[in-house]
């Protein structure tokens, strides 16, 4: 009963959709994440005078700004999957649930 | 399973990172004065610790399975598990360590926060589902779920113990200094107290009580630093280019007092406004940069909390919640930080004979509250950064 479940689950197409889908999802926003943070560690590392420069008359850096981006794109890009996980995914899960029970 | 264990090693390079940088800003907590005692941050703490407990009292009332001891019977909601990740997120080493690493070396301080807040998305979009799905509580049971029982369960306490021993020491020897600075109360005491008040939490409210305790001292501490940086911006009529340009004209002109030559201090003075600092050659930055992502993606205390929700959906809502929190955390402390250098640095009350802050580098965000909310507020922030450590130890327990 209990493997009969488990193989009706691996059956269902929307199952195999959800699966590919879900973690192709979460690998480009993890590379995404990753290429925005290290793209700024990079500057730090090999270009320090470019994050200091300054930007108009003040003393304000194109650092500061470039700074705060990563913190709100951090914030967005986990938005960005918690609404589509709780949304989509979360439509495919029932179905599958539903289609397995029958 | 050595990827858990790579995990916690990461994770305690980044508690040593901390470390280094506390030290780097001039932090000298072995030779600490003690200090008159002051009653108001320890009514402060009084009240915060009373409340905990009947927090404590009423989780242990309704703690009954395994399940409820784990995980709070998975009854937080969304919100409130984000409060309580916060909570566990912004120890007293990024409150005051990073307030200080701002203060000390200005942007290289904002390098650190990013490095903090960026291994999390990470962990939830790659790791959080698959361990909620296996529905196991610890680690060390998704790890031994997989492989053979026996030596993943002895290999996972072993490495548990070993960091959460090394977290742990740190934790308590900054709460018992941190005590003798501020309450003025023996560091034995401090340290006595410390593991007494933790071992209640724990032992008696479980995943419950501990979660309520964080999301309480979330709120504090957000609340605080949120008033700290308000005042710091409103003395610059919220114009954070004022703010950074008198940041910079203090730190010329503490270069200038140090014979410096004009042109070479204030070139130190702007240095604050882009990387320099302890970030030197690449190879460091890289290594710093990793550490720091992947140590923070390791924490175990943090992946548990997955488990205290109640589905999906809320798991995912309480990371959404936790990453808004803590990087308007960061943001705060970047204000806190630039704010000591123009209010404290500049002020002699806050300083020794030599021009170093009175009670080493780490209390800049300390000495802040004092000079923009005077002694009423100093009370309020002692008691907060003592309760995060407290918090903190009770919830890696």
């Amino acid at each position: 009963m209990e493997n009969d479940l488990a193989s009706r689950i691996l059956r269902d197409p929307n199952y195999q959709t959800l699966k590919s889908k879900r973690s192709r999802f979460g690998w480009w926003l993890a590379a995404a994440m990753m290429v925005v943070y290290y793209g700024f560690i990079l500057l730090v590392a090999f270009d320090k005078p470019f994050l200091a420069t300054r930007l108009g008359s003040g003393v304000m850096t194109i650092g500061m700004p470039i700074g705060l981006a990563v913190i709100v794109f951090t914030i967005v890009i986990t938005g960005i999957y918690v609404h589509r996980a709780n949304g989509e995914y979360d439509r495919l899960t029932d179905a599958i649930a539903k289609a397995a029970l029958q | 399973m050595s990827r858990t264990l790579l995990a916690k090693a990461l994770g305690l390079m980044v508690v040593l990172a901390a470390a280094r940088a506390a030290q780097a800003a001039g932090a000298d907590l072995g030779q600490l004065e003690k200090q008159p005692t002051n009653w108001t941050a320890i009514g402060m703490f009084a009240a915060f610790v009373v409340g905990t407990l009947f927090i404590t009292k009423w989780a242990a009332a309704k703690t009954k399975s395994a399940a409820d001891f784990y995980t709070a019977g998975g009854g937080i909601t969304g919100f409130q598990n984000g409060m309580a990740i916060a909570g566990d997120y912004m120890s007293a080493a990024s409150f005051l360590g990073i307030s200080a690493a701002v203060m000390a070396g200005g942007y290289d301080g904002l390098i650190y926060s990013i490095g903090f807040l960026v291994g999390w998305p990470v962990v939830t979009f790659l790791l959080a589902e698959r361990l909620r799905n296996l529905g196991k509580f610890t680690f060390a049971d998704v790890a031994a779920f997989r492989f053979e029982q026996t030596p993943v369960r002895v290999f996972a306490a072993s490495g548990t113990l070993v960091v959460v021993a090394f977290y742990l020491i740190a934790q308590m020897v900054g709460a018992g200094q941190l005590i003798k600075l501020l309450f003025g109360l023996e560091y034995w005491i401090a340290v006595v107290i410390v593991g007494a008040l933790m071992m209640v939490y724990v032992l008696f409210g479980g995943m419950t009580a501990t979660t309520w305790v964080q999301i309480i001292k979330a709120c504090l501490l957000l609340a605080g630093a949120t008033f700290m940086a308000f005042m710091v911006l409103w003395n610059f009529g919220f114009s954070p280019e004022a703010m950074f340009a008198k940041a910079v004209e203090v730190k010329t002109a503490i270069a200038t007092a140090a014979g410096k030559p004009p042109a070479e201090a204030a070139a130190e003075g702007f240095s604050i406004m882009g990387p320099g600092g302890f970030i030197k050659d690449p190879i460091s930055a890289i290594s710093f940069g990793m550490a720091l992502m992947f140590g923070t993606a390791g924490l175990p205390h943090i992946l548990m909390r997955f488990f205290t929700v109640p589905n999906a959906k809320e798991a995912r809502k309480s990371v959404l919640w936790a990453t808004t929190w803590i990087g308007y955390f960061y943001v705060l402390t970047f204000i806190i930080g630039f704010g000591a250098i123009t209010f404290v640095l500049t002020d002699p009350q806050f300083l020794d004979a030599k021009g170093g802050l009175l009670g080493g580098g780490n209390m800049a965000a300390v000495h802040l509250a004092k000079a923009v909310g005077g002694n009423v507020f100093l009370g309020f922030i002692s008691a907060v950064a003592f309760a995060t450590i407290l918090a903190v130890v009770a919830g890696l327990t």
